[in-house]
């Protein structure tokens, strides 16, 4: 006999299976007489597989249509059953492969013989190198709360930030704005400063501020940008009376062609009768071209790409203005310098939500973040550059005759 | 029951505390207690993720309907009710195949999204920018603006085409084949390799940056703390 | 189609039929991708209003769905940890951490909502100070690997990263006497006009690669869903 019955299920299955395909339950061992039957006379490991003259017992390639006889000509074209040959093309064993599980095999007995090098003595630690770090950054950046803080200019506003602040000082009032909040909590600390500046400037010219988000987080953030606005020094919205959380696309990134088409669709029907009972501006949005502006708010190059690939599919004809991590400014670079643009503004990383803030006189932040902040990366530089020249010079001193 | 805003104040600072505390132990190794606020972590993101999915998705746009809206309304739910209870079939080992049709047209549908996305948000539009770089305009009026426009427009091409072509035409060689390897071949490996370096060493300085903010957040809590 | 296969191969009929069924399964599953992408697909070129507003119900049902794998996710790490918890694992007493950080979480979100002082004083308690404590760490390491960067293997690539990164971060930073280095305009070449190449490079090659793996599963070639 060739093929094993299962005991639960009645059901066939090949020899040397072990669980049950239909119902998944275990199997009782083949007899070695079974499994000679069909070539094979030892225990199924790498080094007992049949070499490449065996090669007719496991067929390379199966599709779906084999077995269906006259509906194609690969019918004719399939090798006579063999258990080998009804396998998933997954399972078949070719000779590729058998050649990486026998170099597999070897690096893993390799393992765990290599030995270190002595004659790298610096650093060797990989915790004694991080912590050193670790404690140089943290006693250079903690420096300012024990030397008085000097003078250090607010940063100039550059050409991206200045095109931002006058595409939302020409918006019309009339027209609630968009923002998408699509970033994580980590990355709160560099983006709110951003959307806190565009918040108070919106809220300034009277202008409703619609928030979603794509993230299952988003929600939360949003709520806690407006209980940061609420508690904030400049007042900028004492009764939350001009904005709105409409909550979390549903669907994520697969939501969002939904929502650039059809947010009424998408979103619970619930959120928007709220929406509308409180701000009755909200009747008249169907689309994102609806609203006066759109601005998205991500660290994460592939979500701002998500997005802007999906509006350019079907756009809004309002401007869209993307806030940033520093870390994904070099993947939108591209879509903002293109011609014709594909992003209307660009607020990249916490310098410019500082130089936002400054130019509005709306600054709220603490100078001391802003001179930690410079002395982070002037530290970061000075050790990197002098790092590499030591390492540089004890590779060529190793190396040297 | 609500509690007094300055108890749920305290505990949310101790709480906050202990765990930026813990998570910070690491620069000393791993240890315990970063794990276990790591799981306490893991354990609060999962619950708040079925909260939002629950809230936001299943109940409004699923349950809701099916269960108290018209009959319009629950015939429009019928559907996607029964691949969602398909799709729940998956937690079962003995049923899962069931839930494989329904992973299928999600994988379908999430295909066909990023493939509509990637060619009309992306690859049009970016390839045709790339031929409009250096605008005629540009070279009607011969100044400096305008030169140094038409080399960055130049550059830009440059980096573009051969970063691509460092990608795509799979230009990795041994070193034994080099010699072989034609010139143009060669030089775009290279010009494309410096440019994608260029890139993400531009990336890697915007990374250290957000980690900075990240870190001069904690440590300014922490340093409030104690003022 | 039984009666072709007879015991002269060796093997019982239910057996052939067995192959025939996993056949039509894997026939199914392709077509159901494969439609149901095209039809999502198609909405990026044709503007045809029956085919839009399937669509358009093609992609609610996903929306829908997906909020359902949220709620699979979420079953799964409990699944996992209990199973820990039942073996008497070395890190049960963590999973112990995670359910119990879970079902508390579950328990004030259901009981207050989700939009109640309750659960934003957990996601700002808890979420925000573990997440920005580990994204603080990177800082550390990322400065670590920085200056540590290895130059047995030096290459004109690693140069050239390691160059930029340095440049980026001291162009940076407005610390007087800094500027005098005029960082600032060789930042705005690397950052402004270099990278802006390779990056464009980059996103132009991750698009035709999201094109050539999408376009694999709706024809089929490629069939992640199979089991």
């Amino acid at each position: 006999m060739t093929s094993i019955r299962c005991p639960q299920c009645g059901e066939l299955n090949f020899a040397q299976s072990t669980v049950c395909q239909f119902c998944s339950s275990n199997l009782p061992s083949s007899s070695t007489d079974e499994l000679s039957e069909i070539g094979i006379t030892q225990p199924l490991r790498v080094e007992n597989l049949p070499s490449p003259k065996h090669a007719p017992l496991f067929p390379s390639r199966i599709n779906p249509l084999d077995g269906i006889n006259g509906l194609t000509s690969f019918a004719q074209q399939t090798p006579s059953i063999h258990p080998n040959d009804s396998l998933p093309s997954r399972l078949k064993v070719t000779d590729a492969q058998i050649e990486h599980a026998e170099l597999l095999r070897n690096l893993i007995d390799a393992e765990g013989a290599a030995p270190g090098d002595p004659s790298r003595r610096f650093g060797r630690s990989k915790h004694f190198s991080r912590f050193f770090f670790s404690v140089i950054l943290i006693v250079g950046l903690l420096i300012f709360y024990f030397v008085s803080i000097p003078e250090l200019d607010q940063p100039e506003i550059s050409p991206a930030v200045l095109q931002t602040y006058k595409i939302v000082e020409n918006l019309a009032v009339n027209l609630p704005a968009l923002l998408v909040i699509d970033y994580n909590p980590a990355y709160s600390a560099e983006l709110d400063l951003s959307i806190k500046a565009l918040l108070t400037h919106l809220a300034r010219k009277n202008i409703l501020s619609v928030f979603v988000s794509s993230l299952p987080t988003g929600p939360f953030q949003i709520e806690k940008i407006f209980n940061d606005a609420k508690k904030s020094r400049l007042v900028i919205l004492p009764d939350q009376s001009l904005v709105y959380n409409l909550g979390y696309i549903p669907g994520g990134l697969t939501g969002i062609p939904l929502f650039i088409q059809a947010p009424r669709q998408i979103m619970p029907s619930e959120a928007w009768t709220h929406g509308q009972s409180i701000y009755p501006e909200l009747m008249g949005i169907n689309s994102p071209d609806d609203f006066s502006i759109m601005v998205i708010a991500t660290e994460n190059s592939e979500t701002a790409r998500s997005w802007i690939e999906q509006i350019q599919v079907h756009p809004i004809g309002r401007p869209l203005i993307f806030v940033i991590s520093a870390q994904a400014t070099p993947a939108l670079l591209p879509y903002y310098s293109a011609i014709p643009k594909q992003i209307d503004g660009l607020l990249s990383g916490i310098e410019a939500g500082l130089q936002y803030e400054t130019f509005d006189s709306t600054s709220d932040s603490d100078s001391r973040t802003w001179l930690m902040y410079n002395l982070g990366m002037l530290l970061a530089g000075i050790l990197m550059a002098v790092g590499g020249i030591l390492n540089a010079g004890i590779t060529w001193g190793r190396h040297s005759p | 029951m609500n509690l007094p805003d300055n108890i749920l104040n305290v505990a949310g600072i101790v709480i906050s505390t202990f765990l930026t505390l813990t998570i910070f132990s690491y620069l000393l190794g791993d240890n315990a207690l970063f794990r276990l606020a790591s799981h306490i972590f893991i354990g609060t993101t999962a619950a708040l993720i079925i909260a939002i999915a629950w809230e936001s998705v299943l109940w409004p746009k699923l349950l809701y309907p099916f269960l108290f809206g018209s009959s319009g309304e629950r015939l429009a739910t019928l559907m996607p009710l029964a691949l969602g209870i398909l799709l729940l079939s998956k937690l079962s080992p003995r049923f899962s195949a069931l839930g494989t049709p329904v992973m299928a047209f999600l994988l379908g549908v999430g295909a066909a999204i990023a493939v509509g996305g990637a060619v009309v948000g992306t690859l049009v539009p970016q390839t045709l920018s790339s031929t409009r770089l250096i605008a005629t305009g540009s070279l009607s009026k011969l100044n400096y603006e305008n030169f140094m426009h038409v080399v960055q427009g130049l550059l830009i091409i440059l980096g573009t085409v051969t970063a691509l072509g460092y990608f795509h035409f799979g230009l990795h060689f041994r070193d034994t084949d080099r010699n072989r390897i034609s010139l143009i071949r060669k030089t775009t490996f290279y010009v494309g390799g410096i440019f994608i370096a260029i890139t993400l060493g531009v990336v890697y300085a915007g990374i250290y940056s957000a980690a900075l903010v990240a870190m001069i957040d904690r440590l300014n809590f922490l340093m409030n703390l104690l003022h | 189609m039984g009666h072709h296969w007879n015991h002269s191969d060796g093997y019982p009929i239910e057996h052939n039929r067995w192959i025939v069924k996993r056949g039509l399964e894997e026939t199914i599953l392709v077509l159901i991708a494969g439609v149901s992408g095209c039809i999502v697909l198609s909405g990026y070129f044709f503007d045809i209003r029956l085919l839009n507003s399937v669509r358009l119900t093609l992609l609610n049902y996903a929306a829908i769905l997906v909020g359902v794998v949220m709620i699979i996710g979420g079953v799964n790490i409990i699944r996992v940890h209990r199973n820990k918890i039942l073996a008497g694992s070395p890190s049960s007493a963590h999973s112990l951490v995670l359910l119990t950080s879970f079902f508390a979480t579950i328990a004030i979100v259901a009981f207050f909502g989700i939009t109640s002082n309750y659960s934003a004083w957990i996601y700002e308690n808890v979420l925000i100070p573990v997440e920005r404590s580990l994204l603080a760490l990177l800082a550390v390491v990322l400065l670590t690997l920085g200056v540590h960067i290895r130059h047995n293997n030096l290459n004109l690539f690693r140069m050239v990263f390691i160059l930029t990164v340095i440049l980026s971060l001291l162009s940076a930073t407005e610390i007087p006497g800094i500027e005098k280095l005029r960082l600032d305009q060789v930042y705005q070449w690397l950052a402004g006009v270099l990278s802006i190449g390779g990056a464009r490079g980059i996103i132009l090659g991750v698009a035709l690669g999201t094109l050539a793996a999408g376009l694999r599963l709706l024809m089929g070639i490629d069939r992640p869903y199979s089991d």
